[in-house]
């Protein structure tokens, strides 16, 4: 049953990442990034990581793709539909990916024995981690801690940035007239 | 091979039957409640009080015509619906009747039924994008912004609740209100964010703005019609009843009996833990029906402002109150006494005139 569920979601990865470059629509590409990141979590669930498979969904497939669609509401489509995709890369592209679909198929499927690797890699870790949540958890907080804290301070400077950025800029003078004022229309209304 | 097939299929079609009945009979409920709020009758034609009323509205909307507008996007608009129905079932596998009355139960029960929810909300998405119709796409943009917001109060708040119990299996987390006592005792703050955000996730009228009728006439299922139509209905009743689930389960002790602390209530166990259970969730259904009939829709700019400035900022302290309470282990009235003086001191700082949501949305006048 594994191997087949895993030749079903390792496939649906591949497809619908070469739907994401290939399809002409903007709206079609960003649901295609949507199932293969999708795909990814239930591969994730697959090799026992059920934690990093619900917070893939939850976070990449949930937040960010909303966010993408957001943004493609946005702007004028027609315009990014007219133009041809690829431009000048095309043989860049066609070529590269030959090499590594060849790389891949020479150098790494031998080796890693393919679809028994699956199996024995999942009693693996199930073997030891019991909750791979603890686990994540621990490793995070004990092993990972620095890089833990530095890319929470990096979201953080990227989030008081946007902030700013994104803030209607007032001075102090008008802060105050404008709470001023606001004082008075209030007085005034409970006047009235 | 055909056995174990059956094994594993049976209690799921069991499970999805059992839910879609229950879904059905919830808008009636809704329709009979809204109607003597409202001093009506409600459905009363079909069967005893308007009882085969939902079987009646299925059949007609089987009967009726699916139409496929001109300008939509094929692929998007027909998949959208399915996706909204299949993501808002696939939850309820881990859910919790009763006792011993569970699908399956995995480590991650509470993240899984919330990360399934973020993706059944795509088939919204779909639905706006793929409707080739202005006020489906002004809808889905709306629904997209207002989930964005309120996703994130509505996950911290739960996030006390998951410290309190160290575990996301729903199971656990039940278990663990039978030693602990209810959540809602230790976490009135969470409590009551949850149970706003979990208005504004499904949609429903104080929140309504992806639908609101006098605005954008349906919103973002405005095209569908027939069978598309229903499945689109359906989900929205079965998130509902979700919410009033994840609600029941991590606040008011699941299936566990009132005051489980308690021994001399002992006796409550003669009921059976499903009655409790489904008690419980009716409560919660019944108070989102109410609210509906009671309070009106709010302004698009005050729902944001109440997300991102009041619940949010909420919910992260009552994280740290509830990680000192943990670490510390100081008297429950010391973390009341704390809970209420940061919602009392945020809404104060709030309310000064710098922070209102018209200055906030429009900028300062000159």
């Amino acid at each position: 049953m594994q191997p087949f569920l895993f030749l079903l979601f390792a496939g649906l990865t591949v497809i619908s990442a070469v739907g994401v470059i290939s399809f002409r629509n903007v709206i079609y590409c960003t649901f295609s990034l949507l199932l293969c990141l999708f795909n990814v979590a239930c591969l994730y669930i697959l090799l026992g990581a059920e934690f990093l498979a619900a917070v893939q969904i939850l976070i990449y497939a949930g937040a960010v793709m909303i966010l993408f669609i957001f943004s493609l509401m946005l702007i004028d489509l027609s315009k990014i539909n007219s133009d041809e995709q690829f431009h000048r890369q095309r043989k860049w592209v066609i070529g590269g990916g030959v090499i590594l679909a060849v790389e891949m198929i020479v150098f790494i499927l031998p080796r890693s024995k393919f679809l028994a690797g699956v199996s024995s890699n999942l009693t693996a870790s199930n073997a030891i981690w019991e909750n791979n949540t603890v686990a994540i958890g621990e490793v995070l907080f004990t092993d990972h801690l620095l890089p833990f804290e530095i890319a929470s301070i990096v979201l953080l400077v990227a989030m008081i940035a946007t902030v700013v950025l994104g803030k209607h800029k007032i001075s102090v003078k008008e802060l105050k007239k404008s709470v001023a004022v606001d004082n008075v229309s209030d007085a005034q209304e409970e006047q009235g | 091979m055909i056995s174990l097939v059956i094994s594993e299929l049976l209690p799921l079609v069991v499970l999805i039957a059992l839910v879609m009945l229950a879904v059905a009979y919830v808008t009636l409920l809704e329709r009979k409640l809204l109607a003597r709020m409202q001093v009506r009758f409600g459905p009363m034609r079909a069967g005893w009080h308007g009882l085969l009323q939902p079987l009646a509205d299925g059949l007609k909307l089987l009967t009726k015509e699916t139409i496929l507008p001109d300008k939509a996007d094929r692929p998007l608009y027909l998949s959208a619906p399915v996706v909204s129905f299949v993501f808002s079932l696939v939850a309820f596998i881990v859910v919790p009747f009763a006792r011993n009355l569970q699908l399956t139960d995995i480590n991650i029960g509470i993240l899984f039924i919330l990360a399934v929810g973020s993706m059944g909300f795509f088939g919204m998405v779909m639905g706006g994008l793929g409707s080739g119709n202005k006020y489906a796409l002004m809808g889905s943009l709306r629904a997209m912004a207002q989930m964005l917001s309120y996703e994130v109060p509505l996950v911290v708040s739960l996030l006390g609740v998951l410290m309190l119990t160290q575990s996301m299996s729903m199971r656990e987390i039940v278990e663990a209100q039978g030693q602990m006592g209810y959540f809602i005792v230790l976490q009135p703050v969470a409590f009551i964010i949850y149970l706003i955000s979990g208005v504004a996730e499904t949609v429903r009228t104080p929140f309504d703005m992806p639908e609101a009728e006098g605005e954008l006439v349906a919103g973002f299922h405005i095209e569908y019609s027939g069978m598309y139509f229903a499945l689109f209905f359906l989900a929205e009743y079965a998130n509902m009843f979700m919410v009033a689930i994840i609600a029941t389960v991590l606040f008011l002790g699941g299936w566990q009996r009132p005051f489980p602390t308690n021994e001399a209530l002992a006796f409550l166990d003669v009921v059976p833990t499903f009655i409790w259970f489904g008690a419980k969730v009716f409560f919660f259904m019944f108070f989102y029906i109410w609210i509906r009939a009671t309070l009106p829709r709010l302004r698009y700019d005050q729902l944001m402002f109440f997300s991102w400035k009041i619940l949010m900022p909420l919910s992260f302290y009552n994280v740290i109150i509830t990680g000192a309470y943990i670490i510390i282990g100081f008297p429950l009235w010391v973390f009341y006494i704390l809970s209420v003086l940061s919602i009392v001191g945020w809404l104060q700082l709030i309310s000064y005139k710098v922070f209102t949501p018209e200055q906030a949305y429009n900028g300062l006048p000159n």
